[in-house]
């Protein structure tokens, strides 16, 4: 340490010493904690509704780690399959849906605005909550509200949330359709509850649970949705405990701490070989098994044709989801420093390397299709990169959107977006602050969409907020507002009537 | 039970409030520290870090202090918020009293630009590298030598303390925006 760091230091001992003794004011611990666990609460409302929560979003490891180049399926496997699993469909009966019943208050809203609306419109979800009520917040002084938002950043108030219902996570919507596919939790509602919502009535029709785990992965080419189903584990009573969180962290409910606020209570390893599997809802209510799963979230094709899954052994696989073949994507690198980067094509899957004794990254496009129907093939290369990549998907136009990761860990989960265009990479983030950082990225309609700052690794942050990025202009338009900073508006008095709004989570019309 | 962040975030308070207290009052004026601390304990506990003990969630908080300490504009919440304190809690701002030294040592920080002050605290107190620095505060590594010296040679002018050898280099001049902010 220099000279002045020393003078310095030994100035803030000094200043410490002095204010030995000195506590915050009383209740500023708990304002704080407040704040903070409404930030992430908020965080983890958004977080699910964009399918982060799921592990396989959430860190930077290989999403086939622990396979080895020589491993060989267990004896009675083929590499390749032909037929659909045997196993049994975890739950009998159609995955219809319930009669709809009321969760939501509908508002008045202009004719034809939904039916108006094209891919690139976003339905997004924010608490409202009233001025002054930090300390005491009582049910009529929160709500739960659900937009619709333009793609210039107009915002149309659809609905209210009724209680007991609390959150609304919107999972798929298609733009120009009256209804979405969400998840809803409650106060004192088993939930999360999944269903279609008509975005004009405010009614639910509700779908019954797969299993005691059911967890939202995607919709596929042939309008299924997919999901990751498990039982509870033997041992485990599954009226007290609760699959809140992904593995390999399940949450068990302590009667004996019951009303305590805050996480839940106590965590035990799910560990592998949970039974977990991936299955296929159709419309009509039938329901297909797909094989087995591991922890790692399963990822659908852009075409929605494909699934891969990885295994309990930590082998990858491709999923026809339209006939359920699954073929074993041996192709793929397995140095534990290579990284699923997204899709590069509507059936290629990108895994970002690193090239050796530099800090560069090679991309390497992995045809799942052709690996089906041939074989394995030789990767693509489709760009070196100065830094790692995440969130890739192709934009139809022959450009590839990227993420480029720019913050050190814990933040190496989230990315800035960039385009790859005859390969060459430019960042689109010209017009963001010089503090803001992207999250989970989502391309659509010739933008990016993502919440800004939700990820701190130390330093200056920006204000946390929605935005659209036009990949061509790389125009801004911020659609929805979570830090306090900007929703406390020095220039606007409350008045009765009103409400401060944090924004939430949101999905893009496809 | 209490939730894991909760735990340590509330430990942290209890055992380290004056060292937290100490690092924002080298950046900001006495009046502005303790919303200084709660806004960067907020902003480390909201993130997706995790942190196993005190002493390591200290040092991110610590580092936040002084990097939020430079966008530490008067906004309506921090407003507000120091208001409702002094309807609250009428105490009187009590100026710290400290050795003549370290008293003319806290004059001359706040003397400094935001900038110069962030830059000359990451440097020298946390000795981050000229690279860190620059990641911590969203700086071109440029424009931290620039803020770095400059603050050091007003330090030593007002302090009479020997220049570091590693600011003395050549400096690339700022981006317009850069030399504006401040």
């Amino acid at each position: 340490m220099t000279d002045l760091g020393h003078l310095l230091a030994g100035t803030e001992n000094g200043i410490a010493r002095v204010r030995a003794g000195a506590v915050p004011a009383p209740g500023v611990v708990s304002r704080t904690v407040q704040r903070v666990r409404r930030r992430r609460g908020l965080r983890h409302t958004r977080d699910t509704a964009l399918g982060v929560v799921l592990a396989g979003a959430m860190g930077s490891a290989a999403w086939w780690a622990g396979a080895s180049p020589d491993a060989t399926p267990p004896a009675g496997t083929p590499s390749t399959s032909s037929v659909p699993s045997a196993s049994p469909s975890p739950t009998p009966g159609a995955h219809s849906a319930a009669a709809p019943v009321a969760v939501a208050v509908p508002q008045p809203v202009p004719a034809g605005v939904l039916d108006a609306t094209t891919p690139g419109w976003i339905l997004s979800v924010s608490t409202q909550v009233r001025p002054g009520t930090m300390d005491v917040w009582t049910d009529e002084d929160s709500r739960t509200v659900l937009h619709l938002v333009s793609p210039t950043g107009e915002r149309t108030t659809l609905l209210h949330l009724s209680l007991p219902w609390t959150s609304v996570s919107v999972l798929d919507w298609e733009a120009g359709r009256s209804q979405a596919l969400v998840a809803l939790a409650g106060r004192d509602v088993e939930g999360p509850v999944f269903g279609t919502l008509d975005l004009r009535t405010g009614e639910l029709a509700a779908l019954p649970r797969l299993d005691w785990m059911h967890q939202y992965v995607g919709r596929a080419g042939t309008g299924d949705t997919l999901w990751l189903t498990a039982p509870a584990p033997a041992g485990v009573d599954p009226e007290r405990a609760s699959p809140m969180y992904p593995p390999p962290v399940r949450v068990v409910n302590d009667e004996a701490s019951a009303g305590a606020e805050g996480d839940p209570l106590a965590a035990v390893p799910y560990g592998e070989g949970a039974g977990i599997r991936l299955v296929a809802a159709a419309p009509d209510g039938q329901v297909r098994d797909l094989g087995e799963s591991g922890l790692r979230r399963p990822t659908v094709s852009p075409d929605g044709a494909w699934a891969v899954v990885v295994d309990t052994a930590g082998a990858p696989h491709a999923v026809d989801v339209a006939t359920g073949e699954r073929h074993a994507l041996t192709g793929l690198p397995t140095d534990p420093g290579c990284l699923d980067a997204g899709w590069s094509g509507d059936h290629e899957v990108l895994v970002a390397c690193p090239v050796p004794g530099t800090t560069r990254y090679e991309l390497r496009g992995h045809d799942v299709a052709r690996t089906a129907g041939s074989g394995p093939a030789e990767p693509r290369l489709v760009a070196t990169t100065d830094t790692a990549v995440r969130d890739a998907w192709p934009l139809g136009d022959g450009r590839l959107g990227l993420g480029l990761v720019v913050q050190p860990d814990p933040c190496d989960v989230v990315s800035d977006p960039a385009v790859l265009d005859a390969g060459v990479v430019t960042p689109v983030t010209g017009q963001w602050g010089d503090a803001d950082h992207g999250g989970t990225l989502v391309f659509a309609a010739g933008a990016v969409h993502t919440h800004l700052n939700g990820c701190y690794a130390g330093g200056r942050s920006g204000p946390q907020r929605d935005v659209r990025t036009d990949l061509t202009t790389g125009a801004v338009t911020t659609f929805g507002w979570l830090d306090d900073g900007h929703v406390d508006d020095p220039d606007v008095v409350a008045a009765d009537g009103w409400w401060d709004q944090a924004s939430g989570s949101f999905v893009v019309g496809r | 039970m209490t939730a894991r962040w909760q735990t340590v975030l509330e430990q942290l308070v209890d055992e380290r409030y004056p060292r937290l207290l100490a690092r924002a009052t080298l950046v900001v004026a006495d009046a502005d520290a303790e919303d200084l601390v709660q806004d960067a304990l907020v902003a480390t506990f909201a993130s997706r870090a995790r942190f196993t003990h005190v002493a390591q969630a200290e040092q991110y908080v610590r580092r936040a202090i002084v990097s939020r300490s430079i966008d530490r504009a008067r906004t309506a919440a921090s407003e507000r918020r120091a208001v409702e304190r002094t309807v609250a809690e009428p105490v009187p701002v009590v100026e710290i009293e400290l050795p003549g030294l370290q008293q003319d040592v806290v004059a001359a920080l706040r003397a400094l630009t935001p900038r110069q002050r962030a830059c000359v605290v990451l440097r020298h107190v946390e000795d981050l590298s000229i690279a860190e620095t620059a990641e911590q505060l969203g700086l071109s590594q440029g424009a931290v030598k620039r803020y770095t010296a400059d603050g050091t040679a007003a330090l030593q002018r007002r302090l009479d303390v020997a220049p570091p050898d590693d600011d003395g280099e050549r400096l690339a001049l700022l981006s317009p925006e850069e030399a504006h902010r401040d």
